[in-house]
């Protein structure tokens, strides 16, 4: 069973995200901001798919894709989804530098975030 | 020249707005978590009303369709062999008549034969007198042979009687027999229109119940559809509250009259950055 980090600081976010993943037979964990976010999946190797938002207070999400590409565990297999209401080109680009796998634009549809999630952690 | 916004007054409305965002964050996450119930106790009942009718309008060992088709085999089973013994009753009737007539038959040469006896015993006693004393034993034979014949002729007599009658009580049986053969008739063609009936009758409660199965997920996949456009909503609902949240920290940074923050500073991350055609809008995706 997969095991999927949400990251948003957002509690309504973090919910209807586990919702739409329940389907999935997914491992659910949740961190409140970037820097939880980075703490957590530090702390457990077994995280194998970040869903991830932009605007979170302490450490946006961008800079969390980019400290986990520098200590290597983007390149250990860790699969980055992007989850935000950002849309610009240039942030997308930032976060496909740093090693994301994918970018969705809120308000997300629960079964195209599903099928993403489940084609990272195929 | 403009006056510089009162404190207080910013820290009221930063108060207010900081309770609209609660209660509204609130909402949102009670709304989420009624909608999935409501979801999932819909999946729950279309699958319990799936089982039910599925029992109804299956075709399988147990079910309704095949218990009739059993019933139905066993009737008609029963029928056929009725109709094999009513069948043998009759001929066995018949075969009785015809025996029955026979004896009545050999009952009519017996009593020839006793008549013919009596009239030789007559013969023989008008022989015996012409005879004198030499004649008398033979006229007492002839008594006693003419005795004989009478007793033959009154049991023979009685056979005839009981024949004459057991002729009418065969013909009786015979008749009831030809009865029931055309009750049991009559009964295979109303068995049959029943079986057709009842066979017509499965036939629709399995359509109703294949139709009801599909309607359930028909009305299903709409729920789930609906709920998915509420979750959105919810989402964007959401997304509203965290932006007045910048929004409030703005304000919040401007009444304390320190250095305004950059809008960067607490999440705006695109503020600054040029337009773009390759942006995503909202409920895009795009996997590198």
């Amino acid at each position: 069973m997969s095991k999927i980090i949400i990251v948003d600081d957002s509690a309504t976010m973090r919910s209807q995200v586990r919702q739409a993943l329940a389907a999935g037979n997914f491992q659910l964990v949740e961190a409140v901001d970037g820097q939880d976010g980075l703490d957590k999946v530090n702390a457990d190797p077994d995280i194998s798919v970040m869903i991830l938002d932009v605007n979170m207070p302490r450490m946006n999400g961008i800079e969390l894709a980019e400290a986990l590409s520098k200590n290597g565990r983007v390149a250990k297999g860790l699969k980055i989804v992007m989850l935000t209401t950002e849309g610009h080109a240039d942030l997308i680009q930032r976060a496909k530098a740093a090693g994301a796998k994918g970018w969705i634009v809120k308000p997300f549809k629960p079964d195209l975030l599903l099928a993403a999630v489940q084609k990272m952690a195929a | 020249m403009p006056q510089a916004p009162d404190q207080n007054f910013h820290a009221v409305v930063g108060v207010e707005v900081e309770k609209v965002l609660q209660d509204s964050e609130y909402a949102t996450l009670a709304l989420g978590a009624n909608l999935s119930e409501i979801v999932a106790k819909a999946e729950e009942f279309v699958e319990q009303l799936q089982g039910s009718v599925g029992v109804i309008g299956s075709s399988g060992e147990g079910s309704i369709s095949h218990t009739l088709d059993l019933q139905t085999a066993a009737t008609d089973a029963f029928v056929r062999d009725l109709g094999v013994v009513i069948a043998d009753n009759s001929n066995i009737a018949d075969r009785v008549i015809e025996t029955t007539g026979n004896v009545s038959e050999a009952a009519q040469a017996v009593s020839d034969v006793a008549s013919a006896a009596r009239m030789l015993c007559f013969n023989t006693k008008i022989e015996a007198g012409r005879l004198g004393d030499l004649g008398r034993p033979f006229i007492v034979i002839a008594d006693q042979m003419r005795e004989l014949s009478e007793a033959i002729a009154q049991s023979n007599d009685r056979i005839s009687l009981l024949t004459a009658a057991l002729t009418p009580l065969l013909k009786e049986v015979k008749s009831s027999v030809h009865s029931l053969q055309g009750r049991t008739s009559e009964f295979t063609v109303q068995n049959g229109e029943h079986r057709e009936a009842i066979q017509t009758m499965s036939r629709k409660l399995q359509n109703a119940t294949a139709d009801t199965i599909a309607a359930g997920d028909e009305k299903l996949a709409e729920i789930i559809a609906r709920s998915g456009d509420s979750l959105v909503a919810l989402q964007t609902q959401d997304i509203v509250s965290q932006r007045l949240r910048k929004i409030l920290t703005l304000v919040a940074s401007l009444a304390d009259n320190a250095d305004a923050k950059h809008p960067q500073d607490i999440g705006f991350l695109s503020e600054e950055l040029p337009p773009s055609e390759d942006s995503l809008n909202a409920g895009e995706m795009e996997l590198f």
